[in-house]
């Protein structure tokens, strides 16, 4: 996979105290997302205020991995007040921070997650399967959180996951494999 | 808003219900029931630090409204429902805080880590499920 962005003036990621409904951007309606394939690979373009960002994916990728990236990029074009309570658009880079976490991370059988917005402008990937729910929050491209319960084998935690991924990784793990 | 200091009103009571408008995008389909689901995202704070909004459905009745009309001009939308109790339930309180043009707002608030955002989405009932997969 491969993502590039060009996001000028966009603002800082803050932390979940810090997020103001501030710097909202101008309505997103006429915007398309357009997909464009060619030989092994699809590209896939989702613009959004400031900037565009470009997913480019081959052909026989994991089941999981289109429907993320259109999800992912789909937020995008939140506008502001998405949520009717006053939510702010999606922060492109935390969209981007996603993308790499389960480039990185996923395994090839991995059920793909649901993206969920957040109203501070993050969102949030979920797995609800096979016994386990796993979160994984992107308060900001580098603040990310989780929640895991495991109704099996009776794990649970909730952890800062923004410089550890080994719960996390173990999580993936757990939710991918056959019981 | 954010400033404002809540307190929990004992005059609602556990057994009263919380409705929330979801949006369509908060509708997470989870494996392990078989059916969609509130995600946790849905009870964050408002983006401007302001509590979880919701309105006491025994408001709206008295208003002559219904469910429908809480999400009416809202297309896809969903409604949700958690009673006080729950609420409380998950370390949160319950404040009336009514708004010009709605007067069955009221508040959710409290520290809300992922874990209690996951209390409360758990607790939370279809009032007006969501249209379709």
């Amino acid at each position: 996979m491969m993502a590039s962005t060009a996001v000028p003036d966009v603002r800082d990621c803050l932390t979940d105290q810090e997020w103001q409904a501030s710097n909202t951007t101008s309505p997103l309606s006429d915007w398309t997302i357009r997909i464009e394939s060619t030989a092994g690979r699809r590209k896939f373009r989702f613009p959004f205020d400031g900037g565009e960002l470009v997913v480019e994916i081959e052909r026989d990728s994991p089941a999981w991995v289109e429907p993320t990236v259109q999800s992912l990029g789909k937020l995008l074009q939140l506008e502001p007040d998405w949520d009717t309570y006053g939510g702010s658009p999606i922060d492109p880079r935390c969209v981007v921070a996603a993308l790499e976490l389960v480039f990185d991370i996923l395994r090839d059988d991995t059920p793909a997650p649901s993206v969920v917005p957040t109203s501070r402008g993050g969102l949030q990937l979920e797995w609800h399967t096979l016994g386990v729910d796993l979160e994984v929050e992107f308060l900001s491209p580098t603040r990310v959180c989780g929640l895991f319960e495991d109704a099996i084998s009776g794990t649970s935690w909730e952890k800062d996951l923004s410089s550890d991924r080994g719960p996390l990784m173990e999580a993936i793990s757990t939710l991918s494999q056959q019981r | 808003m954010a400033s404002e200091r809540l307190v929990d009103d004992v005059t609602i009571a556990n057994a009263s219900e919380l409705w929330r408008r979801i949006n369509p995008h908060w509708v997470v389909r989870d494996g392990n029931s078989g059916n969609s689901r509130v995600s946790s995202a849905a009870f964050s704070d408002s983006a401007d630090g302001s509590p979880t909004s919701v309105f006491l459905a025994d408001s709206v009745r008295e208003t002559g409204r219904t469910a429908k009309d809480v999400i009416a001009g809202h297309d896809g939308y969903a409604l949700s429902s958690i009673t006080a109790g729950q609420a409380r339930g998950c370390e949160q309180g319950v404040a009336r805080h009514a708004l010009p043009n709605e007067p069955a707002h009221a508040y959710i608030f409290g520290r809300k880590t992922k874990a209690l955002m996951r209390c409360l989405a758990r607790h939370a009932e279809w009032v007006i499920a969501p249209a379709g997969p």
